[in-house]
This record gives structure tokens, C-alpha cells and sequence, in this order.
């Protein structure tokens, strides 16, 4: 979890990181054919698998270990928020998860993200946003559309909150442990809490794998996610 | 008075069939009874064919829509106090009895004062002018044939008018309490209103997911089009074919399912209908939306019949938006005028390009049927450039029963993001 992606990648073959892998998993043709083609016109992405229900993507995915899957939310079968899971529970190191949908406002999308998922585009989304979304969460030192997943978290939180979780939290989190992750919370990236804290990028990248492990959680939208349902950031 | 004295007539009708049973019925239990002669003997046919009125009215639920119907177009007892359909449970068949009781008692008494008491009355009348009349063995008392006869008439004509209007006004005030709705009626009513919004709901909901996954799919057939034009033209063909497709289909359905809602929606007396009065107002938003209009208005256009001021104001309204939504901010001339019986009705755009399109789309089909509900006709046509839209109505409004239809439809909304674009 300290490793990003980038790190792996670069790991294989010096500087010249080999394209990130990414498959689709949508129930509509079109939409998949429209994804493969913007991806694919950027130098550093392939899209190497379709999938057009859930229950072909998981051996799909499982079968190509990809960087990066696209995941539909409704697809007939297995949807995509149980592909999510099912992806995630039976690979040891499983790709990043980015949720696709038509409606920002869909009940599926936050149940999504807790079942795993690193973040959820729109499909209405420029081609560039959507770009530079897929290169955000594949570098994951940041959050994708901090402040919609922070609304989303805040919204579907705010009756879970409960307060003997926020002592567990509390106690179990170190004081800079618990201002790394407030600042997460707020949508900062690694570099943007060193200079809040007057620290190195080492350090918080420290912290935030320290965060990431006690919370038992993958990634930073799942410890945002966290943090608004035990309660310990209010939503407001 | 006259209406309702033909509904207590009605009963008086409707009372013969059991009268009659009841008469025949009693000589034959009774030993020289004679309802058909005897007065005495009438009346308790008379109460005993009641008794068998309700029996029927319990036993044929359709008896109440008969009887409503009677009330509704005799009494003037406006239709939404009355229930609609038969009297299903035994609380409605119970009540439903109970008037038909009551109707056929009020009847019987006024249509007998009916037949019998005008004779009656001309007799007493003429009783000091006809000698005649005195020395026929009519049974009239001494005591009448002088200025008392007369007297007398008129004051018999009084009474059955009086007690003609005494039950008319009886049975009004009755029949929204006996044919009313029953509590169990107003639940069945508000299950099937509760069913039918259901329903609407249902079929908004899937427009608007539908609609939104087709324009989702769009957008992204279009970024990607437009992210590979110059080095993939065989893909951004396709992607444009397929865009094409999707919106084609995505607004059939549109007009298929916005049309079913409107439909559904022809009985919502939500608002009033705006009529001709609105006409100004109407046209400061249209030309606050972009669109110079301008209008004239020939003849009195305001003291129309509300039924063509109003249809004259939809179409009016459709003519415009049509005329922005298919040809933009172009000048608009709008021409009203009353002339031989008929309010004529024009709207004139000039177009760009040979845009008319067959049969029309959902405005120009909803002026057409505007226009021949009130009994005229409505033309759109393309002439020289210039899109002119013509609706005849006559000033009667002929055969219009109906409200039509009040909605102006909303159109799915796409949403913008609040989600995209954040870093």
C-alpha cells in the first residue's frame, strides 16, 4: 500500500513506465467502444479487456491483473458493485476500481465506493476530465472529485455516525495520524500535507499507509469514507 | 322548478310498477279490499310498494347511476357531490335505497297532486260561471259554488306547486348526503388516483434513466469522435452513425411516454387554464425570450367564450414556442381576429431552408387537435420562406364537453455535474 502504482511500473523496465493496463466493464457497446477509443488515443494507456456484465469481468480482471478497471454500475447478472467486491476479495493485489455512471445521485455509487471502489466518474464527463481521472487514480495520492465524494460520504454518513466507533478511531490513530487524515478528508494530495504540516512527502506518505492500515481500508477515498461514517469529520 | 318538478314526476314513473304489484297483491290477502277505487285501500298499496323499492334498490347496485344521473341533470346537484358507478358495498346500497325510498314517496304524492289536483282546480274555477257543472254529480259540496270555488281552485293549484317545490328542494338537499360518496368509495378513489400517479412516477422514472443513459452514451461517443477525428475518421463515422441512433431513439420514446403522461393527465384541474386575458403577458415573456413579436388583434377578442379564449391562448402559446424552437429569435408576427362568427388565428416566421416537417411534430399536432375539439381546423405550412401556422375556431365552441388537456409537459432534464471537473 506505501507503493504507488507509478513505483510498480517504473519498477519493470527503468523510466519508461510501461502503459497503465486498464479494462471496461459495461453492459452498453457504446459506451465501451467510446472508452476504448479515448483511452486508447493517450500514449500511456491500452485498454487490454471488455466485459458487458459483471460476471464477465471478475475472471476477466482476475485472468488480466489490469492497473485500472472502468466499472459500470447496473449491468445485468452481477452489478458492478459486487464485481467490485468480488474483485477485490479474491486478488491479492487487485487493480484500482473507478466506478462509471450515468447519475451522479445514484444510491449504487456510495455503495460502491464502500465496497472498494478508489472513485466514480461520470459518464457525461469531458473526454480530458476523464483522462486525467484514470492518471488520478492510478498515481492515488490524491482524490478523485474530492468534494463530490466528500458530499457523498457526508450525506449517506451523517445517521451512521456513532460514538464509541470515534473512540476506537481515536484511540487507535496517532495525533499526526489523525491530522494527516483530516487533511485527506479535505481532499489534499501527499504534497499539499507535507506543507501543511512543515513536513517531508516521506513522512505524510508514512503517515497515510499508517492511516490507511489501521482503518483497514485500500485507499484514500475508502479512508475518507471512513472518516465521515464513525463520525470523526462532521459532515458541514 | 320546472327540472326538478320532472324528477319528482320520474319517481312517481318509477313508483308504478311496484304500486301496481302491490295492488294486485293486496286484494288478494285482504277480502274486499280494492287499492284501484278506494283511496284508502290506494295509499296502502302505496306504502307497501316502498318497501319493495328498497328491496330493489339493495339487490341492483346499477340503480344508483341511474339515479345519479337523474339527479345530476334534473336537480342541478353538481357532479363531484355525487359517487360515480354502482353501489358496490352495502353502505352504499343501503343509502342508495334509502333515496330511492325517498324519491319514489316525494314522487308518487306529487305526481298523483300532479294528474289529479289541475281537474280539481279547473272545476272549482268554473263552478260559478258554469251552471252546468253545478248540477253534475260531481260530489262538490254546496258550500263552493259561489266565490269560494274559485278560492278554492287556487288555492289546490297553490298547494301542489308548493309541495311540488317542498320536495324538489328536499330531495336536492338529500341527494349529496344519500348518493354521496361513501367513505369506502373516496378510499377506492384515492387507491386508484394513488395507483395512477404510481404509475406516472414509474414511467417518468424510467424516461428519465433512459433519456439520461442514451445523452451519457452520446457524450462519450462524441468525446471520443472528436479525440480521434484525424487519426481514426473510420471510428468517428461510426460514432456519429451511432449518435445519430441513439438521440433518434431517445426522443421517439420521449414523445411516446410524454405523450402517455399527458394523456393521463386531461382530468388535473390543478391550475385554471389561462385565457386571451393573458394574451400580453404571454407575449412579454415571449418576446423576453428573444423572439420580436409582433401582434395584432382584430375585433373583440376579449368577451370570447371562455372555452375558445382559452384554447385560442394554447394555441396562440404553441404557435410561438413552436416558432422559437424550430426557427430561433426570428421575428414573429402574430395576427388575431373575430370576423363572421369565427376567431382567426395567425402565426407567421420567416425560415431558413426547407424545414417543414411531414405530419408535424407534438405542438403542431396538439393545435390541430385543439382546433377541432372546439369544431374548426387548424394548417401549418411552409410558403416563400415564411412558416405560417392558421386556426379557424368557431365563437360557439361547439361540442366541447371536455377540458383538454392542461399540461405543457416538461421534457427530461439533463443534469449538469457537480461531480466533474473537481481536482
Amino acid at each position: 500500500m506505501t507503493t504507488t502504482q507509478d513505483d510498480d511500473r517504473r519498477a519493470h523496465d527503468g523510466d519508461v513506465p510501461r502503459p497503465l493496463r486498464i479494462v471496461l466493464a459495461d453492459d452498453e457497446q457504446m459506451v465501451r467502444s467510446a472508452l476504448r477509443a479515448i483511452l486508447g488515443a493517450e500514449g500511456d494507456m491500452e485498454v487490454v479487456g471488455e466485459a458487458a456484465t459483471g460476471a464477465e469481468a471478475v475472471p476477466l480482471i482476475r485472468e488480466l491483473r489490469p492497473d485500472i478497471v472502468l466499472m459500470d454500475v447496473r449491468m445485468p447478472e452481477i452489478d458492478g458493485i459486487r464485481a467490485t467486491e468480488q474483485v477485490l476479495a479474491g486478488m491479492d493485489r487487485p487493480p484500482r476500481i473507478i466506478v462509471v455512471t450515468t447519475f451522479e445521485n445514484d444510491a449504487y455509487v456510495y455503495d460502491s465506493l464502500r465496497a472498494g471502489a478508489s472513485g466514480f466518474l461520470l459518464k457525461r464527463s469531458g473526454v480530458e476530465d476523464l483522462v486525467q481521472a484514470v492518471r488520478l487514480v492510478a498515481r492515488s495520492d490524491s482524490l478523485l472529485f474530492p468534494a463530490a465524494v466528500r458530499q457523498l460520504a457526508a450525506r449517506h454518513a451523517a445517521q451512521r455516525a456513532a460514538d464509541d466507533a470515534v473512540r476506537t478511531l481515536r484511540a487507535r490513530l496517532s495525533e499526526r495520524e489523525r491530522a494527516v487524515l483530516r487533511l485527506m478528508t479535505a481532499g489534499m494530495t501527499n504534497a499539499e500535507i507535507a506543507d501543511r504540516l512543515g513536513v517531508g512527502p516521506a513522512t505524510v506518505k508514512t503517515h497515510v499507509a499508517g492511516v490507511l492500515a489501521k482503518l483497514g481500508v485500500r485507499d484514500r477515498t475508502q479512508a475518507v469514507i471512513a472518516a465521515y461514517e464513525c463520525g470523526f469529520v462532521r459532515p458541514g | 322548478m320546472g327540472r326538478r318538478w320532472i324528477h319528482l314526476v320520474l319517481g312517481g314513473a318509477l313508483l308504478m310498477p311496484f304500486f301496481l304489484l302491490t295492488s294486485v297483491v293486496v286484494p288478494l290477502v285482504v277480502d274486499g279490499a280494492d287499492p284501484l277505487r278506494d283511496v284508502g285501500w290506494q295509499f296502502v298499496a302505496f306504502g307497501g310498494a316502498l318497501p319493495l323499492a328498497a328491496l330493489a334498490a339493495l339487490l341492483f347496485p346499477l340503480l344508483r347511476p341511474l339515479e345519479v344521473a337523474a339527479v345530476r341533470s334534473l336537480c342541478g346537484v353538481p357532479a363531484e357531490w355525487l359517487a360515480e358507478g354502482p353501489a358496490v358495498s352495502w353502505a352504499a346500497r343501503r343509502r342508495t335505497a334509502l333515496w330511492f325510498v325517498a324519491h319514489l314517496l316525494a314522487g308518487g304524492i306529487v305526481s298523483g297532486m300532479t294528474l289529479s289536483a289541475p281537474p280539481a282546480a279547473v272545476v272549482l274555477l268554473l263552478l260559478p260561471f258554469a251552471d252546468p257543472l253545478r248540477h253534475t254529480a260531481l260530489g262538490v259540496p254546496d258550500l263552493f259554488h259561489g266565490v269560494l270555488g274559485p278560492l278554492a281552485g287556487l288555492a289546490l293549484l297553490a298547494l301542489v306547486v308548493g309541495t311540488a317545490w317542498g320536495a324538489g328542494v328536499l330531495l336536492g338537499r338529500v341527494a349529496p348526503v344519500l348518493l354521496g360518496p361513501t367513505p369506502a368509495d373516496r378510499l377506492a378513489a384515492a387507491e386508484r388516483r394513488a395507483a395512477e400517479l404510481a404509475s406516472r412516477n414509474r414511467l417518468a422514472r424510467e424516461l428519465h434513466d433512459a433519456v439520461g443513459h442514451a445523452l451519457s452514451a452520446v457524450t462519450l461517443q462524441a468525446g471520443a469522435a472528436r479525440r480521434v477525428l484525424d487519426t481514426d475518421p473510420e471510428f468517428a463515422r461510426r460514432a456519429l452513425a451511432a449518435i445519430e441512433e441513439t438521440t433518434r431513439h431517445a426522443v421517439a420514446e420521449l414523445d411516446t411516454v410524454l405523450g402517455l403522461l399527458r394523456e393521463e393527465d386531461g382530468s388535473d384541474p390543478a391550475a385554471p387554464a389561462p385565457t386571451l386575458d393573458g394574451l400580453e403577458a404571454l407575449l412579454g415573456r415571449t418576446r423576453a425570450a428573444g423572439v420580436p413579436v409582433e401582434a395584432t388583434v382584430e375585433g373583440p377578442c376579449a368577451g370570447l367564450a371562455p372555452v375558445v379564449s382559452r384554447e385560442a391562448y394554447r394555441i396562440v402559446q404553441e404557435g410561438l414556442s413552436n416558432a422559437l424552437r424550430h426557427a430561433g429569435p426570428v421575428p414573429v408576427r402574430l395576427h388575431l381576429g373575430v370576423r363572421e362568427g369565427e376567431l382567426l388565428i395567425r402565426v407567421e416566421n420567416p425560415v431558413a431552408g426547407a424545414v417543414a416537417r411531414p405530419g408535424g411534430g407534438r405542438g403542431l399536432r396538439g393545435i390541430a387537435e385543439r382546433a377541432r375539439l372546439l369544431g374548426g381546423a387548424a394548417t401549418a405550412a411552409e410558403r416563400e420562406g415564411v412558416w405560417r401556422l392558421t386556426a379557424r375556431l368557431p365563437l360557439t365552441g361547439t361540442g366541447m364537453g371536455t377540458r383538454a388537456e392542461t399540461g405543457t409537459g416538461k421534457g427530461a432534464r439533463a443534469e449538469t455535474g457537480t461531480g466533474t471537473g473537481e481536482r
